[in-house]
């Protein structure tokens, strides 16, 4: 299958011929099948908000390539805007960039900057509204005067309203309660399940992306550390570890019983597989 | 567009004699300077003033292209300065003449002084600030207008907002940064188009920072009243500026020379 | 039992605001514990720790730091001075642009002599393990940093509690990691007591006790152990319990007999490897 998105070779240096010389993305490559949802992990300064500015040409690349469905997205510096439009990204905390009286209006800023007409803007705003659940009475509500949770869904649908072909979300529920992050993540994973979008989610939590994410690319010291399936990932613990991240709680707590000798995979990460693990084991054992 | 790139009243820090006198009495002198530049009036008050600025330079150990820097944004003005001059001054000995404008050695001269001035003012300035943290800056225009006091100037708060402001502006700028971010992300455009419609562009960008700066100076205002803040009244200074006798004695003595290159310029060395 | 905060029947509602975001709530911290306050966002307990610094005063109900009634003007400072807080977003209570000058701020507003002031920011910064920072410019230094910072000003003023209000909510992991170590510290080595304000479980596991309030109500209150059993009511507050108990729960219900308490993953692993080899 013909990858979404490509990045090749990718490098940044910041302040380059200066005693302050980083490189901040360092040789970075990988590619995105269409549809797939990724989560990307790092700690500070992994080099991870870097990338994600380069796949909607923010920042350019000092060398190599992205490319979106084949075609290198700088090939006419002219239409880095349209890329903008084919590439959404949702910036950490999205809610302190909102601006307009009403709710409509802000999630309206993007599909007018793409030239539509009212009624193709009206028919996205209130599409996106929708997706990220919230309902028509919102619409001529001033976005300040809302909940912080709210805030944060009018800044994601004013990127959804886009309609984008990739969505990539930095720090998507940074702040949020339990069932807060719980409710955001699932209307993604809604929002993706019905379009197709290819969805990027920027975390420097396992926990979060674990769960829902096809494949994790893991950030360190700007370039690719590991690409994988979340289990393969979680299968090289001790080197997830060493680079200051963390596997999640029932990958610990089954590395632990692998260490007592128990048969059981130490990379499980989901509760429902670790219960059905446990379940057939004691099963097993009474036969 | 790169906002991150701007500096204000930029600090570098050091020990050198010039960092570590007294502030109030930098702010001082580099006032007097600035008098003492536009008292001055022949080649050798000049040359003096140019000496004094080079050797201040030296002890700082700030390097002669960081003060370049410092006076390169403002060579638009030193241009139409000299033009000006070049141009208006009254002369006898014409040197060039068509139609209206006309050169004289004079108007040269004068050109000349001004330039002088300008960049000699300018690089003074700029060493103050090199050398004189945003702090000690505040710190020493607050004792400098205590004597304000008396007629119910609110020195410290003056001061207080200063320094504050001076530590929001980075954080702002970075802010900045961000928001523009997020709305190129939306597709806004910040670049093209003519005044009115780059003014309008702004707005995208300048809603959000105001509302956050707003917030900003609510989450601070409370985190100093958790922190005890109660006005200037009863504060005490982990660093209270204290003149050493050895400042004396350089204040003294930079500013008899000033007033001695201030006379000599007067009758037209 | 030596209280140091006490709240009796407190009420509170926001002017202009329909509905009270704390109703008739009871709470008593002891000297020198670490108690974590435990809520969804708008369940009011922002609101409690303003209450404990006198901030806000309560509608009804009294609110006492070490005795004193928080309504009482003529005690104000002292019981600011007691009772040091901290909020969620580092950058914005920071004052200086120098590391020092900031940590300086609260002994210098309380009229502290220069000298002392001197050794209380050197000893403040080398609790929260920032010595090597005392002349940087705040802005240049990480969430965690930075946070860390806002702490040793809070220890400046030498304070009987400090109470903090999310303050790893923006937080990196290693930075909420650094900024629970400094608390340990604090708690352990000085005999500070801890309010901390939180909606994450990990970090209320670390406590000794863990109160949680839901819609201006205290619901549920006891040791960490106890509180994170109650796996479905804290569900019902849209909190969850920690992902080991959850597992442990999950394994009760299909009969396998595991106690809830076992939280930590070592401790996990060994009550799943006990049940298991019976």
């Amino acid at each position: 299958m013909n990858a979404k998105l490509t990045v090749e070779n990718l490098c940044h240096v910041y302040g380059e011929n200066t005693p302050f010389r980083l490189a901040a993305l360092d040789d970075v490559s990988f590619s995105v099948a269409p549809g797939e949802l990724i989560g990307i992990i790092g700690h500070t300064g992994s080099g991870k908000s870097t990338l994600i500015s380069h796949m909607n040409g923010l920042m350019k690349p000092t060398s190599g390539r992205i490319l979106l469905d084949g075609a290198d997205i700088w090939a006419d510096p002219q239409k880095i805007r349209d890329i903008r439009f084919r590439v959404g990204l949702v910036f950490q905390y999205p809610e302190h960039q909102l601006f307009e009286d009403t709710v409509y209006r802000d999630i309206a800023f993007g599909p007018t900057n793409m030239g539509l007409d009212e009624d193709a803007v009206r028919e996205r705003v209130e599409e996106a509204m929708e997706f990220v659940g919230l309902g028509p009475e919102y619409r001529n509500r001033s976005p300040f005067e809302l909940s912080g949770g709210q805030k944060r869904r009018v800044a994601i649908a004013g990127v959804i309203a886009m309609r984008p072909e990739v969505l990539i979300l930095d720090e998507l529920t940074a702040g949020l309660d339990p069932r807060g992050c719980q409710e955001l993540l699932g209307e993604i994973c809604e929002f993706r399940r019905r379009t197709g979008c290819t969805v990027l989610l920027v975390s420097h939590s396992m926990d979060e992306v674990a769960e829902v994410a096809d494949r994790i690319l893991v950030m360190n010291h700007g370039h690719v550390e590991m690409f994988d399936a979340p289990g393969k990932v979680f299968a090289e613990a001790e080197r997830i570890e060493a680079i200051g991240l963390t596997v999640p709680a029932v990958t610990k707590v089954f590395r632990l019983l692998a260490d007592r000798g128990i048969p059981v995979n130490p990379s499980i990460f989901r509760r429902a597989d670790a219960l059905n693990a446990l379940l057939s084991l004691r099963k097993g054992g009474r036969l | 567009m790169n906002l991150s790139n701007i500096t204000l009243g930029q600090y570098f820090p050091g020990d050198s004699a010039v960092h570590r006198l007294d502030p109030r009495y930098k702010i001082v002198l580099t006032l007097l300077y600035i008098v003492t530049l536009f008292l001055a009036g022949g080649v050798f008050s000049y040359l003096v003033c140019a000496a004094i600025l080079l050797v201040v330079i030296f002890l700082s150990r700030i390097s002669l292209r960081m003060v370049a820097k410092s006076v390169a944004p403002i060579g638009v003005l030193i241009l139409i300065t000299a033009v000006l001059n070049i141009f208006y001054t009254p002369g006898e000995n014409i040197l060039w003449q068509w139609w209206v404008l006309k050169i004289t050695t004079e108007g040269i001269l004068s050109a000349i002084r001004m330039i002088a001035r300008i960049i000699m003012l300018v690089a003074g300035s700029s060493i103050l600030t090199y050398t004189t943290s945003p702090i000690q800056l505040t710190d020493a225009i607050e004792s400098l207008l205590s004597p304000l006091r008396v007629i119910r100037v609110p020195v410290h708060e003056i001061s207080m907002m200063m320094s504050i402001a001076l530590r929001f502006i980075p954080t702002l700028i970075e802010e900045a940064d961000k928001i523009m971010s997020a709305q190129k992300a939306r597709g806004a455009d910040f670049e093209s188009g003519n005044v009115f419609r780059r003014v309008k562009a702004m707005i995208p960008l300048l809603v959000p920072l105001f509302i956050s700066a707003f917030r900003r100076a609510d989450e601070l205002a409370l985190a100093m009243e958790c922190r005890c803040y109660n006005g200037g009244k009863g504060r005490t200074r982990l660093h209270k500026l204290k003149a050493a006798p050895k400042d004396h004695v350089i204040f003294f003595t930079v500013l008899l020379l000033f007033a001695a290159i201030s006379v000599a310029g007067r009758f037209g060395y | 039992m030596d209280t140091i905060l006490r709240c009796e029947h407190a009420a509170f509602h926001y002017p202009d605001t329909d509905g009270a975001v704390l109703h008739d709530l009871s709470l008593s911290i002891e000297r020198g514990s670490f108690t974590a306050v435990l809520g969804h966002n708008g369940s009011g307990k922002s609101t409690l720790a303003k209450l404990f610094n006198a901030i806000l005063l309560p509608d009804s109900g009294k609110v006492y730091v070490d005795g004193m009634d928080t309504s009482d003007e003529a005690h104000l400072f002292d019981i600011r001075r007691r009772i040091g807080m901290v909020f969620q977003n580092p950058d914005n209570q920071i004052v200086s642009s120098v590391v020092e000058e900031d940590v300086a701020f609260a002994a210098e507003n309380l009229g502290v002599p220069p000298d002392e002031i001197r050794r209380r920011v050197d000893d403040a910064l080398a609790t929260v393990g920032m010595t090597e920072f005392v002349r940087h410019a705040p802005h240049l230094l990480s969430g965690g940093q930075k946070q860390r910072i806002a702490i040793a000003g809070v220890i400046a003023m030498e304070p009987d509690c400090i109470v903090l209000d999310e303050p790893t909510a923006m937080l990196d992991p290693a930075g909420r990691r650094d900024v629970m170590q400094t608390l340990h510290r604090l708690r352990n080595e000085l005999g500070i007591t801890v309010v901390l304000i939180t909606h994450h479980m990990d970090e209320a596991l670390q406590a000794d006790r863990v109160v949680v309030i839901s819609d201006g109500r205290i619901v549920l209150d006891g040791a960490p152990g106890d509180v994170f059993t109650h796996c479905d009511t804290l569900a019902s507050y849209s909190l969850s319990a920690p992902e080991t108990v959850l597992l442990l729960s999950a394994l009760q219900d299909a009969g396998l007999d595991v106690p809830l308490t076992a939280m930590t993953p070592e401790a996990c692993a060994d009550a799943i490897a006990a049940a298991l080899s019976e």
